[in-house]
């Protein structure tokens, strides 16, 4: 077990997770600086919008993470990998929704109307379902085009705000109560969770 | 040298052309870019083809989706596969190993973008021409304008050259997602702006802006002078990004010092071209800012206009041979071509109000479509779709109004019937009145209780919802609520007449209801 540190941390550098969590907490100072001065771009997702970008962000950076640069080989290297992808992927959603939340917080002045609209359960509904969403397409593009999901699916959930489309993927246009978006969202967490613990990223001939 | 040694040599070093054109071959084969298009085809179809598929069958108005829809939906995946091309070479730590090669880095990076660009334009024109195409089914006038098309081109390659250059400059695997998020956020920040500002000054830069009214581009032609300058203003950025590119020596190029030494590395022709590249983006883009700081509502058109570029041209009525056809007794409806598929909704429309009001004194004798502008714009702001006037008196209405984003039929032939039993028996919609707290302001006249009444059974007799009652915005007192019940028992009462009967009461009161004389208690 004095090898699981090493293991653990030779694993989640090779992925780049150091310059994620910086990234991660670049998220959080935008999102408390959206909530701060209210950023909005106004109409129907007023309070809703620049907060769900964020959050897309650091899904879209969670799933560049699952990258690694060792390709086909890693895969011989014994039965922890599918462990350690499992963990860098918990860990990293983790801390996304925890700085998240702690800006969120650090920012929170109801008298001043300063708060966010979707709460902590809307944060972790969202980066769980966007970080699902790039962690499906992380097996079929490669990691470091999996951002393309998560970014795509904040497109579709800001035309559904602003035209007010409902279907099962606009979780993020519905309210952080709503049972229908919950599912979705943990469905698809879920599903790309197990996927890419079992499967790991799709590795292209040129490596990336 | 011999002649077969020359021959040889010839073949052997293919023409600089046949160069670019393998290079580029290459970059498009090997582009990631294919991998986003079944999402780019799924947001497509998503958004923008549902939503011009909504709207109604005219070109300015179903292709404004092209700039307002689909080209955000372009911009965050061409920004960030722009990024991630130009982030290669330092992403790979292969500067060292290309730095040997003959060609220079920017040669090698214009070549890459180049390949990118081909898979964004390629996925983006492929969107507009089947917009354009189902369009072209459902139209009955006009052709398809250019303009969006060509903004949407401009304005993805300039955001592909900034991204490219961001690539290049801060490689690594963070970039792509941090600028395609940056971009999308600037995007969208821009737009909110254009529509609070009414697209007018630096906003109208934005090539996401306002949905255009319904006679954009029908009764005057679509002014290209806000075309031109978002052309200018984007051609500009690109140029400056790409030129930005050949200057800076952490993407290969010879560094800003180098751009003035001669002695400096890359050739002078490369830095001269650099240097001209990025000077004439700039000169451009500044003049595109100056231009668009300057754009303005045209009160002829109600387009906008950029003074400098404005062709008096475009202030010049399209003319058009209206489409007419006669609804019950005669009544002649005629409209725009353009709005020839909605002609026989008009016309059904009109029938059973005209049956009901032909021959009273002040209903119209036909009914016209004109140019919204041409119409009071507190009348258009009311909700209302026109006036009757004239003498002998016609209803000259437009559709701007009447065909919503997501189409009505209950609203569409309840605003025609509103409007002119509405005139009939009380007259104008309203007027301008001037209050000391908040100038001129349009008051809408509902007319008496009687007359409410009246108007309200007619409608009622005809299947229509009852004329607005322009109460204000919160709890009605007792009293009013109490008159409102009065009125809407009158108007059952005088809908449950006999037509003949109604109209009959009506060509002997008329006169006295519209002069008030008449009370809800003398109407039968």
């Amino acid at each position: 077990m004095s090898a699981a540190g090493p293991l653990i941390w030779l694993h989640f550098r090779s992925r780049r997770v150091p310059p994620a969590l910086a990234a991660l907490g670049a998220c959080a100072v935008a999102l408390w600086a959206a909530l701060e001065y209210h950023w909005s771009f106004g109409g129907a997702g007023g309070a809703t919008d620049i907060p769900m970008i964020i959050e897309g962000a650091a899904a879209a950076i969670i799933a560049v993470t699952t990258h690694g640069p060792f390709g086909e080989s890693e895969r011989a290297t014994g039965r922890w990998l599918p462990f350690l992808r499992l963990s860098m992927a918990l860990a990293l959603s983790g801390a996304a929704i925890g700085l998240l939340a702690l800006a969120a917080a650090v920012a929170y002045s109801p008298q001043t109307g300063v708060y966010l609209y979707s709460g902590v359960l809307g944060v972790a509904q969202n980066v769980v379902g966007f970080a699902g969403i790039g962690l499906i397409f992380s097996l079929v593009t490669g990691g470091m085009i999996a951002w393309t999901g998560p970014l795509g699916l904040v497109v579709i959930n800001q035309f559904a705000l602003i035209a007010n489309y409902s279907e099962p993927l606009t979780w993020a246009a519905r309210p952080a109560t709503d049972r229908g978006g919950w599912i979705s969202a943990v469905v698809v967490c879920a599903a790309g969770l197990a996927a890419f613990t079992i499967r790991g990223p799709r590795v292209r001939p040129s490596g990336e | 040298m011999t002649a077969t040694a020359a021959r040889d040599a010839r073949l052997a070093r293919p023409s600089v052309p046949l160069l670019v054109a393998r290079v580029l071959r290459m970059e498009i084969r090997h582009s990631a870019f294919v991998w986003v298009i079944p999402l780019m085809a799924l947001l497509f179809f998503y958004d923008p083809f549902r939503t011009a598929s909504g709207y109604a069958n005219l070109w300015t108005l179903r292709t404004s989706v092209v700039l307002n829809k689909f080209w955000p939906d372009c911009v965050p995946f061409a920004a960030g596969f722009a990024t991630w091309v130009g982030s290669r070479e330092g992403r790979r730590n292969v500067g060292d190993l290309l730095g040997t090669t003959a060609r220079a880095a920017w040669t090698r990076q214009l070549c890459s973008l180049a390949g990118t660009l081909a898979w964004v334009l390629g996925t983006f024109l492929a969107g507009v021409a089947a917009l354009y195409v189902a369009t072209a089914t459902a139209v009955t006038w006009g052709g398809p304008p250019i303009w969006p098309a060509v903004v949407g081109t401009v304005s993805l390659i300039a955001v592909c050259a900034f991204a490219f250059t961001l690539g290049a400059l801060f490689p690594g695997r963070f970039t792509a997602p941090i600028v395609a998020v940056g971009i999308l956020v600037l995007v969208l920040a821009v737009f909110s702006k254009a529509v609070s500002q009414g697209g007018v000054s630096v906003t109208s830069l934005s090539p996401d802006g306002l949905v255009p009214g319904n006679d954009a581009g029908i009764f005057y032609p679509v002014a290209p002078d806000v075309s031109i300058v978002q052309v200018m203003f984007f051609a500009g950025a690109a140029l400056g990004a790409v030129g930005l590119l050949g200057l800076s020596p952490r993407t290969g190029g010879v560094g800003w010092r180098g751009a003035l030494d001669p002695a400096s590395a890359g050739g002078t022709r490369l830095r001269i071209v650099a240097t001209a590249v990025f000077a004439a983006g700039v000169a451009l883009a500044v003049a595109g800012f100056g231009l668009a700081a300057t754009a303005r509502v045209s009160s002829v058109t109600g387009n906008l206009e950029v003074p400098a570029l404005h062709d008096s041209a475009s202030d010049k009525a399209i003319p058009y041979a209206p489409v007419c056809a006669e609804a019950s007794g005669g009544f002649q409806v005629c409209v725009h071509p353009a709005y020839k598929n909605y002609l026989s909704q008009a016309v059904s429309s009109f029938s059973p109000v005209m049956a009901e009001v032909s021959g009273l004194p002040g209903a119209p004798v036909r009914a016209v479509e004109v140019f919204a502008q041409t119409l009071p714009a507190d009348l258009l702001n009311a909700n209302a779709n026109g006036v009757v006037a004239g003498t002998p008196p016609v209803y000259k209405f437009t559709m701007a109004n009447a065909i919503t984003l997501e189409p009505n039929a209950a609203q569409f032939r309840d605003g025609f019937q509103q409007d002119i039993v509405h005139s009939v028996i009380v007259g104008p919609a309203g007027k301008m009145v001037t209050t000391q707290q908040s100038g001129p302001v349009y008051q809408p006249d509902t007319g008496t209780a009687a007359q409410q009444a009246v108007v309200n059974g007619l409608l009622k007799a005809i299947g229509s919802a009852s004329y607005p009652a322009g109460l204000s915005a919160g709890n009605p007192s007792a009293q009013l609520r109490q008159q409102q019940a009065e009125i809407a028992t009158a108007a059952t009462r005088f809908a449950a007449l006999p037509a003949t009967t109604r109209h009959a009461w009506l060509t002997a009161n008329l006169a006295g209801l519209k002069a008030g004389r008449i009370t809800l208690a003398d109407v039968p």
